[in-house]
């Protein structure tokens, strides 16, 4: 750990236990159990990387620092992420496969100024088979677990104050997409030699397209090819909680979602893409090389489903209404991503999502309480250098209240 | 626990004399989830991948991050003449690609292990293990 950051932990922490131990190498509780299982480790490691960020609770001067030098925050959470992995190879293999973005709220009319916050995501999946392996359009049937969620320094004002801990099991299919071709040795011996080529290309995109090593690989690829959507249908169980497991609820169900391509630059079913027509507009006008034309890669993604919820522990709930029996709740989510324009020469990208979870039948008094829906919005500009900003509004199931946030974020590499 | 000391990082795969770097490096240039040469590739991480919407939840991210697993796996088998490995297969292919796809920190190296892990190339040598 180096110098500046050992003095930014020493003046945000004051000694707090948790980053103490980050601090001195220490080996975290995670580390040494014996038997690790996915879940636990998800845990663990969420809990780790709340008891740490809990010590910035009320810091905001420690939070804005970090907000005003992005690589003192990657320092931070880099340095955490591999103390909590030193010396168990097992451990580290799981830390490295969680997807970890540290960030910064700023919640809209809030006194502090920020708060430091972390996002985690670990999915896996477990077992796998293939129901017709012959189809052009197999199907494939996947055993998943995940574990997701984001952490702050101060549970009260986390703005996403929902942890998805689960296991879902999985019938999809990938309908078009690219065709076989006929093989044959020498048509295979003539494609590696074509790949080998063009790796040797030194230029990328319009410039690369107009390379015969690529444009060959192109058109023989680009014949048989169409546009493809990936369908699923699945079952679940998952534990749904709050940071600090105050409220929680089990939830059982199924849900269903699709995701559609065309992974060609131009075609009729492109034309279809009604969200991305601004979007083609800017981009048209920023980017002198392109025409206007919606693009096959920024369809948006829909997924719906339904849940049998159990709130026998939600203690919100039940002090709005004291039944504790299960009831049903209908989710959806639809999200969307497409590169927005041009902004000194570099790809501006837009992704945005919404999300709704909703009460079939709720009583008079959970509407009163207003905890029958929750509605969430999210959108992000990515500018180049990894840096990005956020907008969300709304609540998840759980949240408290709806904010309105703000966020600075990179992208993390460990 | 004792701790141990560190590994040495592993020396990397990446190359072009390696059949699943090549085409895991055309397959997704040419379905443009990037737009990289060669040797910018093997860095690059998950999150600069195309598809990568940090404003979904991790179920749509994991949605679309399997629709391009499966279209790359059905390129490496149908227009790349590749046979999967022993007890691999299509579902095992898009699963794996698909666990990696969605971790931000993960490279396109890393995605061509999985690829050579599950994938035999036509032509291709594979040391003994």
């Amino acid at each position: 750990m180096n110098l500046r950051l050992f003095l930014v932990l020493a003046a945000a922490l004051g000694g707090s236990a948790a980053c103490a131990a980050v601090a001195a190498g220490s080996e975290p509780s995670a580390g040494s159990a014996g038997n690790i299982t996915e879940a636990q480790v998800s845990a663990a490691t969420a809990a780790s990387a709340f008891a740490a960020l809990q010590g910035l609770a009320g810091k905001p001067s420690a939070a804005d620092a970090i907000l005003h030098d992005p690589n003192l925050e990657r320092e931070l959470v880099d340095s955490f992420v591999k103390q909590l992995g030193a010396g168990d190879d097992r451990l580290s293999g799981l830390i490295n496969d969680l997807h970890l973005q540290p960030k910064v709220y700023q919640v809209k009319g809030a006194k502090d100024e920020s708060v430091l916050g972390l996002e985690y995501a670990y999915e896996r999946s477990v077992a796998g088979r293939v129901i017709n392996p012959d189809s052009r359009d197999p199907y494939g049937l996947s055993l998943n677990f995940h574990a997701k969620g984001s952490v702050t320094a101060d549970a009260a004002k986390n703005p996403n104050n929902f942890l998805d801990t689960g296991i879902t099991f999985n019938l999809f299919q990938a309908v078009g997409g690219v065709e076989p071709m006929i093989f044959t040795e020498a048509a295979a011996a003539a494609m590696n030699e074509a790949v080998i080529a063009a790796t040797k290309i030194p230029t990328t995109g319009a410039e690369r397209e107009k390379d015969p090593r690529w444009a060959a690989l192109a058109r023989a690829w680009s014949t048989h090819i169409r546009p493809q959507a990936l369908w699923f249908v699945a079952g679940s169980g998952t534990l749904e909680s709050d940071q600090k497991f105050a409220n929680k609820q089990w939830t059982y169900g199924g849900q269903a979602g699709v995701s559609v391509r065309d992974w060609r630059d131009s075609s009729l079913a492109t034309w279809l893409n009604l969200p991305d027509y601004p979007f083609a507009v800017l981009r048209a006008l920023t980017d002198q090389t392109e025409s206007f034309r919606p693009s096959g890669h920024a369809f948006p993604t829909f997924i719906g489903g339904l849940d049998l919820v159990d709130p026998k522990d939600n203690k919100d709930r039940l002090a709005a209404d004291p039944d504790p029996g299960a009831y049903q709740r209908v989710r959806g989510e639809i999200a969307f991503k497409t590169k927005a324009a041009l902004l000194f020469g570099k790809p501006v990208w837009l992704a945005a999502s919404y999300r709704v979870f909703e009460e079939t039948g709720a009583s008079a008094a959970i509407k009163a309480a207003k905890l029958d829906k929750f509605e969430y919005f999210s959108a992000e500009l990515d500018f180049v250098n990894d840096f990005s900003v956020t907008y969300s509004s709304g609540k998840l199931p759980l949240d408290r209240k709806s904010d309105q946030v703000f966020s600075l974020g990179y992208k993390l590499t460990l | 626990m004792a701790k141990s000391t560190p590994a040495p990082p592993a020396p990397s795969h990446w190359s072009n004399n390696n059949l699943a770097c090549a085409y895991t490096w055309a397959d997704l240039n040419f379905i443009k989830e990037l737009d990289t040469t060669f040797d910018q590739s093997e860095k690059v991480t998950m999150n600069q991948f195309r598809f990568w919407n940090n404003a979904a939840s991790p179920d749509v991210r994991r949605l679309d991050a399997q629709n391009v697993a499966a279209q790359l796996a059905k390129m490496f088998s149908g227009v790349n003449f590749a046979k999967y490995e022993s007890g691999k297969s299509y579902t095992t292919a898009v699963d794996e690609m698909t666990d990696l796809l969605v971790v931000a920190t993960k490279t396109v190296a890393d995605l061509a292990q999985v690829v050579d892990d599950n994938y035999n190339f036509f032509g291709e040598i594979k040391p003994q293990s």
